[in-house]
């Protein structure tokens, strides 16, 4: 079945907490406060929230991709849940991803890109970039 | 790498599944994010029909009004998006699958239902 990447922002965090901390430490710190919980989903909703793409999908089947959401993944948010955080091994890998779909696409999509990727990017500086694989 | 899609002239057809929830319906959230990357893939591609299949899935209310929302929201764009749009769940995707091997249409989009439905 195909996959795609979607990406999504956390609000759990202000960014006063993220700016003294690095990409690992936020998510360990996001995996033992939803380790306990039951509801997975429905938690998640609260403190997720959906960015708005205009252009960029990409597929979760590319090798180097899919190695970061096998079973028992380091960054899966929680067991039963289908989000992952990006940390600072897997953003260069999905920014090539990125940057292979701009091949060969018209001006105005390109565009697009340029500003879904502006967008994703302030999500990754902040360390609150997440996102649903499915 | 997977297919995303499958194309037969004007026609385009994607699978999707909730694969923990065989049976029962689709994520909702997942839904959501993959009617996003429809919306995305019709205006660029501009197909005259569409054709979401969820084979193993059981589509409930709650699916279904996300899944009627964008035909509406594709009305509304504009200028408007006309494509035909229809979707099978494991309980109507045999309809398709007969329709598919009557023309000879797309075989190997028919053994991908075929092997994912085992």
């Amino acid at each position: 079945m195909s996959q795609g990447i979607h990406f999504a922002r956390l609000k759990y965090f202000c960014e006063e907490f993220t700016k003294e901390r690095k990409h690992d430490e936020i998510l360990q710190e996001l995996k033992k406060i939803l380790k306990e919980e039951k509801k997975i989903d429905e938690t998640l909703e609260k403190i997720i929230e959906d960015i708005e793409i205009q252009y960029l999908t990409l597929s979760a089947y590319t090798p180097e991709i899919e190695k970061f959401l096998i079973t028992g993944s380091e960054i899966k948010l929680h067991p039963q849940s289908r989000y992952y955080f990006v940390t600072e091994k897997l953003w260069p890998i999905l920014e090539e991803e990125i940057f292979k779909s701009s091949q060969g696409i018209k001006q105005d999509e390109f565009f697009d890109l340029v500003k879904d990727y502006t967008e994703i990017e302030g999500f990754y500086s902040k360390k609150m970039l997440v996102f649903e694989a499915s | 790498m997977e297919p995303r899609y499958f194309e037969d002239g004007n026609f385009i057809y994607e699978c999707k599944s909730s694969p923990d929830q065989a049976d029962g319906p689709v994520n909702q959230g997942s839904l959501k994010n993959w009617i996003g990357d429809v919306k995305k893939l019709l205006k660029r591609k501009q197909p005259t029909g569409f054709r979401y299949i969820f084979p193993i899935n059981r589509l409930d209310s709650d699916n279904k009004k996300l899944l009627e929302k964008l035909k509406e929201d594709l009305n509304n764009e504009f200028p408007p998006i006309n494509v035909d749009i229809e979707y099978y769940d494991c309980d109507s995707v045999d309809k398709l699958i007969r329709a598919l091997e009557k023309v000879n249409s797309l075989p190997e989009l028919v053994e991908y239902i075929k092997q994912a439905r085992n």
